[in-house]
C-alpha cells in the first residue's frame, strides 16, 4: 500500500512539474509589498511646467542633527514602498548578511524614507548570465545595475529604453531628482558623460566626488625578487629595464616564470603595451579612432613578447591563462610580476592562503620605449564610473524609486552613505571624515563595508579607499600615475546606435577572432602572418567600417 | 466483413483501450509542449528577435543571419573542424568499444570482468569540467603526457597548445571518458544472442575465433548500424562546453567548432538570439539530412536500419 502511495506521488510530481515552467516567477512579481503611498497608484504625469513647487524633507545628517533637504517627493512616506534592486557586485561585501539591505546605512535610510530596498544578488560567477536573463523576465526589478563595460543590453541603452525595458529618465529627473541635477548643472564635464548623444538621461551613473578615482590598476612585481636582481620598483621604466630584470629573475632562478601574460597576449587593461602607444582595442589620437593591432606599435610590442617567449620570460603555454594568476600559482610563487589591482598589492593572504613572508607585490610604472617618455593608454582617471542604475519601465513608483537614488547624490546624505553612522567613521582635523578601525582593522574589510557603509556609494568620496591604502597600494598608484596618462583611451560613455551596434558586431566578430589568434601564434613563433599581411587581412576584413563607426560615435561624443 | 474506415476503426480501438489512451496524455502533452511547441521559436532565425516584442512584432529580416554565419572568413574552417572531431571520434570510438565489448563477453571469470567493467564505466560519472582539468594538468607545459611524449621528441612542449595535437587530445580524452559506458548497449545485445546458434556453430567445428565471427558479429550488425546512424545524425554538435574548457586562441585553427563560435561571438558578451538560432537551425538541417542519407544507405547495405 504504501509503496503504491509513493509511486503514485512521484507519478503525480512527474505530470506537476511538466507544466511548472510556464508559470510565472512569483517572487519577482511580489516586489511592490506596500500598499499605495501618497502619489502611487496612478502613472506619474511628468509635466515640466507649473511643478517648480520645492519639497524639502528632514534628514539626520552624520553628526545626528536634523537638517531640511531638497527631495524629490516628501519624506518619509506615509506608508512604506518596496523597491526591488538587481545588484550583481558584492557577496564579498554581502559577508554573513543574507543581502545588502541588512547594513546599517539601509536600515538608516528605510528609517528616514520609509523606502524598503530589496536588494537581488545574482550568484557569484552568474552575473553576466543573469544579467543577460533579466531581459527575459515577465517584470525587471524596479532599479537595475548596468555597467557600461560589462552588464549592457546588447544593443546598448538608448535601445533598451526604445525596446521598452528601462525608463528614460530626461524628463523625471528635473522634476524628482534635484540633487542630480544641481549636480549635473554644476559640473558640465559629469553631464557630457551622463547623457546620450542626443542629451537624454537614461540613467543615475555612479560619480566620484572632488578629485575622482584615479587609475588603480597596473603592472606589478614581487620587489622582494626584485631588489634580489638589483632593481627597486621605480627603477622599471623602460621596457629595457623590465627585460634585464625579468631576464636576471630567470637566470638566477628566482621564478619559475617571471612574467604572467594572459592568453590573449595583452594584459587587462593593455598594461604593457601602453608605452608603444597602442592597445589590442580601438584607440584614439587626438580624436581620430585607430584600431591598435593596425598601427606599428603593436607589433613591436608583439616581437618584444615573441623575443621573452624565446628567453623563457613568459609562460611556454601562456595561451592557456586567464586573465590574472590563478591563486595556487601565486601561493607557490610561479610568477615574479603580473598585472593587478591596487587593492591586490601589499596582500598576504591569496585564496584564503598565506603567501612567503617577505611577499610583497608592488605597482610598477607603465613601461615605455625611453626613459621621459609618456605611455598614453592606462587604466582612466574616473570621475563618471561606467557603472549606472537603470529604473525598469515595470517600475509601478518611478516617483520615488527615482527620488530615492537621487537622495544618494546629496551632499548630507551621501557623506552617510559614503562613511556610514556613529563609530563608522572618525573626523579628521581638517573637517573631513576617513572610515574607522572598525572597517579598516576588520578582519573582512570588504565584508565591513558591506554592513557599516554603502559599499559602492553612488555618490562617491574616493578618498574613502585611498585613506585606507597601505604603503605598498599607496606606492603602486603612484608609480601607474607616474609616467602615462590615458590620453589614448575611448571614454565608455561613446555609444552607438542599435544599427550601428549590431553591424560593429558583426565585423568585428571575426576581426577579435582573427586578432587573438594571431597575437597569441605570433608570440609564440608559429604564425603565418607577418607584420604586413597580418594588417593587410585586419583591413580585408573590414577594420575600416569598424574604424568608421567607432569615429562617428566618439564625434557624436566630442560634440554632445 | 465490410473494411471499417479509419474513424470507426480509432472510435473502436478508443472505447476498447479507454485506460491507456488516458495514459498517453501526458507523454503526448510533453512532447506537444516541450519538443513540437518550441520549434516555432525557429522563427527567430529569420527575425531580429527581441524578446519585449515577441515572435509576432520583431521585425522580419530574412536570410541575414544565415549570410552572417557563412559570410564569415572562418565558415569552412569552423565546418572542417566540426566534421573532423566528430568523425575522428566516431573512426576511433566505435570500433575500440565494440571490441572492448567483444573482449568482456569473452571473459570467463566473472568476478575480473566486473572489475574490468566498473573500471572502464568510472570516468563517464566523472564531471566534464573535471576531466577537462586533468587533461589540461595532464597536456600542458611540464605535465606528465607533455613530459612523456618530450622524451621521445626531446622538446617538452605544450601540447595542448599545440594545434597539431588538439583535436587528438580532445578525441582521446572523450574516448577514455565514455569507453566502458558506451559498452553497456552492446553487451546487452550479446546477451540477447541464442546460445542454439554457438551450439550449432561448435557442432560444425568452429573454435571460439570464428564462433566471435560468424555468430556474435553478425548478431551484432543491427545494433551497431543504429548505432552509428545516432551517431552521424548528431555529427555537426560537438560538445562546446569541453571545446571551451579545453581551447585557447592558438589553436582555433583545429579546435574552434561552429557551437564554440556561436558562444564566442554570439553569446557570450551580445545575447544574440537570433544570430544563434540561425546557426543551431542549419547545424539541425544538416544533422538532419545526414542522418536520412545514412538511414537510407544502411538500409540498401545492411538490411537494418532505424525507421
Amino acid at each position: 500500500m504504501k509503496k503504491r502511495i509513493v509511486s503514485a506521488a512521484l507519478a503525480l510530481a512527474m505530470v506537476m512539474s511538466l507544466f511548472t515552467g510556464c508559470g510565472n516567477n512569483s517572487s519577482q512579481s511580489g516586489s511592490n509589498s506596500g500598499s499605495a503611498a501618497s502619489t502611487a497608484g496612478s502613472p506619474v504625469t511628468v509635466s515640466n511646467s507649473g511643478s517648480d513647487e520645492v519639497i524639502k524633507s528632514n534628514f539626520t545628517d552624520i553628526e545626528g542633527n536634523t537638517v531640511e533637504i531638497q527631495t524629490g517627493v516628501q519624506f518619509p512616506l506615509k506608508e512604506e514602498v518596496t523597491l526591488t534592486f538587481w545588484y550583481p557586485v558584492g557577496w564579498n561585501y554581502v559577508g554573513e548578511m543574507s543581502a545588502l539591505q541588512e547594513g546599517e546605512v539601509w536600515q538608516f535610510m528605510k528609517e528616514q524614507t520609509n523606502v524598503n530596498i530589496e536588494f537581488i544578488h545574482p550568484a557569484s560567477g552568474t552575473e553576466t548570465e543573469a544579467y543577460s536573463l533579466l531581459y527575459a523576465q515577465d517584470r525587471l526589478p524596479d532599479i537595475i545595475y548596468s555597467d557600461l563595460n560589462k552588464f549592457e543590453y546588447p544593443a546598448g541603452p538608448t535601445a533598451a529604453v526604445a525596446d521598452g525595458y528601462f525608463l528614460d529618465l530626461t524628463d523625471y529627473i528635473p522634476k524628482y531628482a534635484p540633487n542630480y541635477s544641481a549636480l549635473l548643472a554644476a559640473n558640465p564635464d559629469v553631464a557630457k558623460d551622463v547623457k546620450t548623444d542626443e542629451g537624454k538621461l537614461l540613467s543615475f551613473f555612479h560619480i566620484y566626488s572632488g578629485i575622482g578615482k584615479a587609475c588603480n590598476q597596473g603592472p606589478s612585481i614581487r620587489t622582494e625578487i626584485l631588489e634580489k636582481v638589483g632593481y627597486t620598483p621605480d627603477q622599471l621604466v623602460t621596457y629595457d629595464d623590465w627585460h634585464d630584470a625579468l631576464l636576471k629573475i630567470k637566470q638566477q632562478g628566482l621564478c619559475e616564470v617571471p612574467l604572467f601574460i594572459p592568453k590573449e597576449g595583452v594584459m587587462d587593461y593593455q598594461e604593457l603595451c601602453g608605452g608603444y602607444g597602442v592597445a589590442q582595442n580601438f584607440i584614439q589620437i587626438d580624436g581620430t579612432v585607430k584600431y591598435g593591432p593596425c598601427e606599428p606599435g603593436y607589433m613591436e610590442y608583439i616581437n618584444m613578447l615573441n623575443q621573452w617567449y624565446k628567453e623563457g620570460l613568459i609562460d611556454t603555454d601562456f595561451a592557456l591563462n586567464n586573465r590574472d594568476p590563478e591563486e595556487g600559482d601565486v601561493i607557490n610563487g610561479k610568477y615574479a610580476a603580473w598585472w593587478s589591482f591596487c587593492s591586490w598589492n601589499g596582500r598576504k593572504k591569496w585564496g584564503g592562503k598565506g603567501v612567503a613572508d617577505d611577499f610583497n607585490l608592488v605597482g610598477t610604472a607603465i613601461p615605455v620605449k625611453t626613459k621621459g617618455e609618456k605611455a598614453h593608454y592606462r587604466c582612466p582617471d574616473t570621475i563618471v564610473n561606467s557603472y549606472n542604475y537603470h529604473i525598469s519601465a515595470d517600475c509601478k513608483y518611478p516617483d520615488i524609486a527615482i527620488a530615492y537614488m537621487d537622495l544618494f547624490y546629496n551632499e548630507v546624505v551621501s557623506l552617510i552613505a559614503n562613511y556610514g553612522l556613529g563609530d563608522s567613521h572618525v573626523k579628521n582635523a581638517d573637517g573631513t571624515y576617513s572610515w574607522s578601525d572598525k572597517i579598516n582593522g576588520a578582519t573582512d574589510p570588504s565584508a565591513a563595508r558591506g554592513k557599516y557603509v554603502c559599499p559602492t556609494a553612488f555618490y562617491e568620496n574616493y578618498t574613502r579607499v585611498s585613506d585606507s591604502w597601505t604603503e605598498p597600494q599607496k606606492i603602486s598608484q603612484k608609480n601607474w600615475l607616474a609616467t602615462s596618462d590615458s590620453a589614448y583611451v575611448i571614454p565608455v560613455y561613446v555609444s552607438m546606435t542599435a544599427e550601428e551596434n549590431e553591424e560593429f558586431a558583426s565585423i568585428m566578430g571575426d576581426i577579435t577572432t582573427f586578432v587573438q589568434e594571431e597575437s597569441a601564434k605570433m608570440i609564440a613563433g608559429n604564425s603565418s602572418y607577418n607584420a604586413d599581411t597580418f594588417v593587410a587581412k585586419i583591413k580585408e576584413l573590414g577594420i575600416e567600417k569598424a574604424i568608421k563607426l567607432k569615429q562617428a560615435a566618439l564625434d557624436r561624443y566630442n560634440s554632445r | 466483413m465490410v473494411k471499417k474506415t479509419f474513424r470507426q476503426r480509432l472510435v473502436r480501438d478508443f472505447k476498447m483501450n479507454k485506460a491507456i489512451y488516458l495514459m498517453l496524455i501526458p507523454v503526448l502533452v510533453y512532447f506537444i509542449g516541450y519538443h513540437y511547441v518550441p520549434m516555432l521559436g525557429l522563427i527567430t532565425a529569420f527575425q531580429d528577435y527581441k524578446i519585449k516584442l515577441g515572435y509576432f512584432k520583431s521585425p522580419f529580416v530574412g536570410l541575414k543571419h544565415f549570410q552572417r554565419f557563412f559570410g564569415s572568413m572562418y565558415f569552412w574552417r569552423l565546418l572542417k573542424n566540426t566534421f573532423s572531431i566528430s568523425i575522428q571520434d566516431i573512426l576511433w570510438s566505435f570500433p575500440l568499444t565494440i571490441t572492448l565489448a567483444l573482449l568482456l563477453n569473452e571473459l570467463k571469470n566473472k568476478h575480473f570482468k566486473k572489475f574490468i567493467q566498473t573500471i572502464t564505466y568510472l570516468p563517464y560519472f566523472i564531471s566534464m569540467i573535471v576531466v577537462c582539468g586533468l587533461v589540461m594538468d595532464f597536456t600542458k607545459a611540464g605535465g606528465l603526457i607533455s613530459t612523456i611524449v618530450g622524451l621521445f621528441t626531446g622538446t617538452s612542449e605544450s601540447l595542448l597548445t599545440n594545434p597539431k595535437y588538439f583535436q587528438a587530445i580532445f578525441v582521446g580524452s572523450g574516448i577514455w571518458q565514455h569507453l566502458g559506458y558506451g559498452t553497456i548497449i552492446y553487451i546487452s545485445a550479446l546477451a540477447a544472442i541464442n546460445p542454439d546458434l554457438y551450439e550449432a556453430a561448435r557442432i560444425d567445428g568452429a573454435g571460439r575465433w570464428k564462433q566471435m565471427w560468424h555468430v556474435t558479429l553478425p548478431s551484432l550488425i543491427p545494433t551497431i548500424v543504429v548505432m552509428l546512424v545516432l551517431r552521424i545524425g548528431s555529427i555537426m554538435s560537438v560538445s562546446y562546453q569541453k571545446i571551451i574548457l579545453l581551447y585557447s586562441p592558438s589553436v582555433y585553427e583545429t579546435a574552434d567548432v561552429i557551437s564554440a563560435y556561436v558562444y564566442r561571438v554570439g553569446l557570450q558578451e551580445r545575447s544574440e538570439y537570433s544570430f544563434s538560432t540561425a546557426v543551431g537551425l542549419f547545424q539541425s538541417v544538416v544533422n538532419l539530412v545526414l542522418i536520412i542519407a545514412a538511414n537510407k544507405l544502411s538500409k540498401k547495405l545492411t538490411d537494418s536500419s532505424l525507421w
